[in-house]
């Protein structure tokens, strides 16, 4: 059972989430992007298959709303995913962003958090 | 308001509003303005700061950024870090026209001097565009700031007029 995107309204928000999800992807999106809603349903959809409660969460950040946070890890164009472990900005697959609707290197990155949170999980449950 | 001259320092607080090349994808990305502070970049940098009454203009369009363009590795040797384009057009029409032009990197980047908020204070404006003009900030300090008045003349603002006096 997993959650849904976890939609991020407040600069507090986002620093609840970093501080109680080891793994964190944040989609800053805006409403007038063309390409933020193209990619929309599939980052849904691996929020849907990859999430872990405290593992592993997927984060929407309209930047236009949020405009704090999305200037101060210095947004500048859009979708642009962000990854972050333990609350800290990380390189997945060798990338520390992905800017633009990159579906395959954003399932790419989606599958590799999601397994290592799964493996964090799994060695949680088990001590 | 006072206009600029060679031997002055470069304003404080001066921000313009850019947003970022980011190479090809084009078609998959939605740019986002960001502020520049210049003030606090051309503090540390040889910069070439170049306004022009409007993007995609035809005098600007034909002659003033490909006189830049035919000219960067010069600028490069003679220890400009940055050339910035800038006009009272948004900072979307500026990013446009970079890429119209051919410029997906930060070789040369275009900025937005909204609401000619720069260019009123220098005096450097007509009606609701800048002026066509250009300045050369060497670590704070302005070393060249020149006019062009006459219509279409790049003389003291295009590559070849700048260059000249680096």
């Amino acid at each position: 059972m997993s959650d849904g995107v976890k939609h991020i309204n407040s600069a507090q928000e986002f620093a609840n989430l970093l501080n109680t999800t080891q793994y964190v992807v944040a989609d800053f999106y805006a409403d007038w992007c063309g390409p933020c809603k193209a990619i929309a349903p599939m980052y849904a959809q691996f929020a849907k298959t990859f999430s872990i409660p405290n593992f592993l969460a997927f984060a929407k950040i309209n930047v236009d709303s949020v405009q704090q946070v999305a200037q101060h890890y210095r947004v500048s164009a859009m979708p642009t995913f962000l990854f972050f472990k333990n609350g800290k900005q990380v390189a997945v697959n060798g990338s520390v962003m992905i800017q633009g609707a990159d579906v395959n290197s954003l399932r790419a990155a989606a599958e590799k958090m999601g397994r290592l949170a799964k493996e964090k999980a799994a060695a949680a449950g088990s001590s | 308001m006072s206009a600029l001259k060679a031997g002055d320092s470069f304003p404080e607080g001066v921000t313009f509003t850019y947003v970022a090349p980011s190479g090809d994808t084009d078609l998959t990305v939605c740019g986002l303005p960001i502020q520049y502070d210049a003030s606090k970049e051309f503090a540390n940098k040889k910069v070439v700061l170049v306004a022009v009454p409007g993007a995609f203009t035809p005098t600007c369009q034909q002659q003033h950024v490909p006189s830049y363009l035919a000219k960067l590795e010069e600028f490069k040797s003679k220890g400009v870090d940055q050339i910035i384009f800038i006009a009272s057009n948004d900072a979307w029409v500026m990013a446009a026209w970079g890429k119209a032009n051919g410029v997906k990197d930060e070789s040369i980047l275009f900025m937005s001097d909204a609401d000619c908020k720069f260019s009123k204070t220098i005096g450097w404006t007509q009606g609701d565009r800048t002026k066509r003009y250009a300045i050369v900030i060497d670590h704070g300090k302005v070393t060249y700031a020149e006019l062009d008045e006459v219509p279409k003349s790049i003389a003291n603002t295009g590559a070849d007029g700048v260059l000249a006096k680096l």
